[in-house]
């Protein structure tokens, strides 16, 4: 895939199982894009934590859904798509507090906050017929210093 | 080959919990229910290694910190040791070395629960 390729679009069903076919997808588009294998693990477990975030939250675990990924080059970013039909995400934590989850035994509420850390640009979109789309961008390398 | 297969194995008072492949939360299960298993048997100085993962999604440090308290207050603790690129770089990104001591080897996470 080049900066001037079609964007790819697949359809996955909404489930845990294809979380590895998703990551493997996407960390080979990312290598494909020029990214290092550092940068793609890290893009590929970000759209991972999407993807889980449709099946288990958007879909709440109900089999027969699907979610649509689509991976956009340009210039500048590499954009990555995944809209789904389900609930959107009552809101979008800006970080966590790790003690307090932990105190609260807690074992979910980190899949956002690493979307956010691994990749330049995360938002969840909704358009007026029920689509919603977890978009997520990561830019070239050069384009900006990966944080580390 | 699985997906995820999770060794255990015991060297003196502590368990090494060692899983091999991807934890995602397909996968997670597996990893939670071997870490779940030894907090409630009461075998809470737990050292997990990561030499042979590939990649942690969010589901697998979740699986860390849903426990982490529970070994604590049984007098233990999870330690976490020889963690590799990505796993590693996302442990620091989430901010677990806050949460969890870690260490270079096996042995050195191993040792380190002879003083505590």
């Amino acid at each position: 895939m080049g900066r001037d390729r079609a964007p790819l679009e697949i359809d996955v069903p909404a489930t845990c199982e294809c979380l590895s076919l998703v990551h493997e997808a996407t960390r080979r588009a990312a290598l494909a894009e020029g990214f290092d294998p550092s940068a793609a693990d890290e893009i590929a477990v970000a759209v991972g934590e999407a993807m889980t975030n449709v099946v288990e939250h958007a879909y709440r675990g109900e089999p027969g859904h699907s979610v649509r990924l689509r991976f956009l080059p340009g210039p500048e970013v590499l954009r990555i798509e995944l809209e789904h039909r389900g609930a959107a995400p009552t809101s979008l934590p800006a970080g966590v507090d790790l003690g307090r989850l932990a105190r609260e035994r807690r074992r979910g509420g980190l899949g956002v906050h690493l979307m956010r850390r691994l990749m330049d640009h995360v938002v969840h979109e909704e358009s007026a017929v029920g689509v919603g789309c977890w978009v997520l961008e990561r830019n070239r390398p050069g384009s900006r210093p990966p944080e580390s | 080959m699985p997906d995820l297969q999770v060794a255990t194995r015991r060297a003196a008072e502590v368990v090494v919990v060692e899983p091999k492949g991807f934890i995602n939360a397909h996968t997670v299960a597996e990893f939670e229910g071997v870490l779940n298993a030894l907090v409630e048997a009461g075998d809470v100085r737990i050292v997990i290694s990561g030499a042979h993962l590939s990649y942690v999604a969010s589901a697998g440090f979740g699986a860390i910190m849903g426990l982490i308290e529970e070994a604590r207050a049984g007098g233990g603790d999870i330690r976490v040791a020889a963690l590799t690129g990505t796993v590693a770089h996302i442990f620091r990104v989430l901010g677990f070395d806050r949460l969890c001591r870690t260490f270079e080897t096996e042995e050195e996470a191993v040792l380190s629960f002879g003083g505590n």
